[in-house]
């Protein structure tokens, strides 16, 4: 059941990753144009609504864009020019400060004290208080899809209204990552009470208070005059705008209407760019690499010679220099996750393009005349995708894999084909998640809930286990490369075709958008209007 | 078409057969057509070329419609690539081309089917009357309440995207018409006293709809058969654009549309070609069967 909301979160991958990506280290800090000035409505295009506004219901990126503002976190990422893109550097937000027991099994949080619910009804500004934290965390376990990033805590304690203690049965690396994670939005025990409708309501201790949500028209924020942080945010609204339409998206950030477009392709940027005189162009790196998702039950795709055959056929430089005009060599790790991404020369060492090798590869496992294998792909990402497919299959074709492409609907692919295996191939992205152990643990461990490939690798299993047992966070970096290199060294699936760049387009009044590859804008209560 | 075979009954009660003249040839038939119906005449002329281009794309066009020149991404027309390239570097005219055969099997494969299941349908409903014309009409009245593409979409995402399944969706879609088309004529030809005179020689009722009723409605069908024509290939063209027809990498018309449209902006030969090739086409089957139905129509003073 959680399955098709998982998967529906990578709808908006590619949005997202353009929509809320963020600057690179040498655009960021010469466009933010002398102190902020208060003020101004800031409009902001998505492409499609959520269906809830329940964080914990919904991994949708439409969900979590939606509430990420009003809400807060116990701790949360740096925000700034000085903070590069993938940074994710750890800071208090609701948490002041932290204690792990020598053992790492026991947190204590210290709560920021004076901190005031936003003042709606019926939470009404009272305090925040541990509670809160404890009723969010326990609707988390009860029924929230992040309950994975809970790990094994065993037990949550209100020691007193501004400290939580949790204290786990061994000990869990990715905690405290965790808890600044786009899914952890701390939320009132009224709501976790059913005293207001989670659904269609969200009151935080956030920025940004929800004024009104029209489902499928816009999403409207007004400043929260309590905000811990004093004099921020600058911006007086915040209106998200719902627009399907790429071309309507367009002439609405032509006309002025909105001042906020992420671009789907490097073309639509191009012309996006000389619409309006100034625009500022935001180059990022998205957060989910394109995948090729192999389905190893399907043989013979189980043999590792055929994974690296076909690992080994894709183009990848000149589909850089042809599609994507940018970009990395994509890793298991998301590379915008910098701590955790292997170098890219490395990435680039593991990853070869050799036809003549491939083939040879492929004769060996038997298949010297080359096999047939379907391909699938949605639209439902956008036209990327399906155009990635049909570079790959004259990249297949070149070493005899005659590869046919399905183009399956878009709920069928999210909802079934590909959580049930459904396929024997198929390109896509992946949800942008923020931790290592998501896109290792989940997504590569024989028991993994985003495993939907069927590895199962025993050796990897152990790995994977050992990384959340390693606090040292250099230390753990390390082992995570080393899984890294194996599943690469292995051609485990998702084989990697590109990690694309993505750009976010701004009029050139906009300043401090300082974004990270997270959900929710929370680098709004940065930004400011220079005209208004 | 002409050679309408009247066996059992004296050509001139035929309102239709009786104006085309008993003695006229082929010949002097296709004359009359030019004559009367220029229009008419280009647009089978366009026709022909669109079937031209389908059987000889392999040998006319430049380059191999699926062939990506990864070198010349999204490149304007040129002397190289005369209507420019695609987003995978492929020659857009050798595209549309290829993408002339795909619209010219679903259009001829969906008209077959739908013509054939129609006509039977209607001529018995036609001919038969009662019972039989009441459900099989009240059938058709359903099929028709619903709008066309959106059928035509359900049936397609049903059965998944491929160039069968388009031409059985579409071909769902066409029926009704060749039925509504087929009863009218055969309710007409049934009060014809040759069609009297047959069942007095004791002629079977199979014998009588098919060697009586069925010649003597072929002008109407092929009016309606290419006047539907037309409308297939926009709607094999939607149902592309949406994502549930011909999958890629095949050339079909309405694929180069829904691709060409992400690149509206940068590229407008993605879209602008195979969009003149759809109106040409569609056009030209809609004049024609404007042309057809003025041709045969015997109220029309010539």
């Amino acid at each position: 059941m959680k399955r098709p909301l998982m998967a529906a979160l990578t709808a908006g991958v590619l949005v997202v990753a353009s929509a809320c990506g963020g600057s690179s280290p040498s655009t960021g800090s010469g466009d933010d144009g002398g102190p902020p000035k208060p003020g101004g409505t800031l409009n902001i295009a998505m492409p499609s609504d959520g269906t809830t506004l329940d964080p914990h219901e919904s991994p949708s990126f439409n969900t979590q864009e939606r509430v990420g503002m009003t809400y807060g976190r116990l701790l949360r990422h740096k925000i700034g020019p000085d903070q590069p893109y993938g940074a994710l550097k750890l800071e208090p937000d609701l948490a002041t400060s932290w204690d792990i027991s020598e053992d790492g099994l026991t947190y204590t949080f210290h709560l920021r004290e004076g901190v005031k619910w936003q003042n709606v009804a019926p939470v009404n500004g009272r305090e925040f208080v541990a509670d809160d934290v404890i009723a969010t965390f326990e609707r988390i376990r009860e029924k929230g899809f992040q309950v994975g990033a809970l790990g094994p805590v065993t037990k949550m304690t209100a020691k007193d209204d501004h400290t939580v203690e949790l204290k786990l049965s061994k000990p869990f690396a990715p905690l405290l990552n965790n808890m600044a994670d786009q899914f952890m939005w701390i939320i009132p025990k009224e709501g976790a009470e059913g005293k207001f409708e989670l659904q269609t309501k969200a009151i935080g201790t956030g920025p940004f208070i929800l004024e009104k949500w029209e489902r499928n028209v816009a999403a409207t924020y007004k400043k929260n005059p309590d905000y811990w942080e004093k004099g921020k945010p600058y911006l007086d609204r915040v209106v998200f705008k719902v627009v399907p339409d790429q071309g309507a998206r367009i002439a609405a950030y032509r006309s002025g209407e909105t001042q906020l477009v992420g671009a789907t392709t490097d073309e639509e940027a191009v012309a996006l760019e000389r619409s309006v005189a100034g625009t500022r162009v935001l180059n990022l790196l998205s957060g989910t690499p394109v995948n090729l998702f192999l389905n190893v039950d399907h043989k013979p795709l189980d043999d590792v010679r055929v994974r690296k055959a076909l690992s080994m056929a894709i183009q990848r430089k000149s589909m850089k220099d042809a599609i994507f005009k940018g970009g990395q060599y994509g890793g298991p790790v998301a590379v915008s996750l910098k701590q955790w991404a292997l170098p890219d020369a490395e990435l680039a060492q593991l990853q070869p393009t050799n036809p003549t090798e491939a083939k040879r590869l492929l004769a060996e496992a038997g298949y010297p005349n080359g096999l047939d294998l379907k391909l699938m792909v949605t639209q439902g990402y956008g036209p990327l995708y399906p155009r990635v497919a049909e570079w790959l299959v004259e990249d297949f074709a070149k070493i005899g894999v005659r590869a046919k492409i399905e183009v399956v609907e878009y709920a069928t692919y999210f909802t079934s084909r590909w959580p049930k295996q459904q396929y024997e191939m198929s390109v896509g992205p992946q949800t942008p998640f923020l931790e290592p152990d998501y896109w290792l643990r989940d997504q590569l461990h024989s028991d993994g809930p985003r495993n939907w490939m069927g590895v199962n690798d025993p050796k990897l299993d152990k790995m994977v286990e050992e990384q959340t047992q390693i606090m040292d966070p250099k230390e753990r970096a390390e082992k995570i490369k080393e899984i890294q290199r194996y599943v690469l060294e292995q051609a485990l699936p998702p084989v990697q075709v590109w990690n694309h760049p993505t750009k976010v387009l701004l009029h050139q009044e906009v300043k401090r958008f300082h974004p990270q590859p997270e959900y929710g804008y929370p680098e709004l209560r940065e930004t400011w209007l220079a005209q208004q | 078409m002409s050679d309408t075979p009247m066996t059992a009954a004296p050509p001139a009660t035929d309102a239709a057969a009786a104006d085309r003249m008993p003695t006229e040839s082929r010949w002097a038939g296709l004359k009359r057509f030019v004559r009367t119906q220029p229009m008419g005449a280009v647009s089978a002329l366009v026709i022909l070329v669109f079937i031209v281009l389908a059987f000889g794309a392999s040998m006319i066009a430049p380059h191999d419609p699926l062939a990506q020149d990864r070198t010349a991404i999204l490149q304007g027309p040129s002397a190289a690539h005369l209507l420019g390239s695609d987003d995978l570097g492929r020659d857009v005219l050798s595209r549309i081309m290829h993408g002339s055969q795909i619209s010219l099997y679903v259009g001829t494969m969906t008209i077959m089917i739908s013509l054939l299941l129609g006509a039977t349908l209607g001529i018995a409903s036609g001919y038969l009357g009662g019972p039989v014309d009441a459900v099989l009409q009240g059938f058709i009245d359903a099929m028709l309440s619903i709008p066309p593409l959106i059928l035509a979409l359900f049936i397609a995402s049903l059965l998944g995207p491929s160039v069968q399944n388009v031409i059985a969706a579409l071909a769902v879609l066409t029926v009704p018409r060749f039925a509504r088309i087929a009863r009218g004529e055969m309710l007409r030809i049934k009060s014809e006293d040759f069609i009297s005179a047959a069942v007095v020689l004791g002629a079977s009722r199979t014998r009588i709809m098919l060697r009586h009723g069925l010649p003597n409605m072929v002008p109407s069908l092929i009016v309606v058969a290419s006047l539907g024509f037309g409308t297939v290939i926009v709607a094999e063209a939607a149902l592309t654009f949406l994502g549930i027809g011909t999958p890629p990498p095949n050339p079909s018309w309405g694929l180069m549309l829904s691709q060409g449209a992400t690149y509206f902006q940068v590229a407008p030969w993605m879209i602008v070609f195979p969009g003149l090739a759809i109106s040409a086409t569609v056009l030209a089957f809609n004049l024609l069967g404007d042309a057809l139905r003025d041709f045969f129509d015997p109220k029309l003073v010539r």
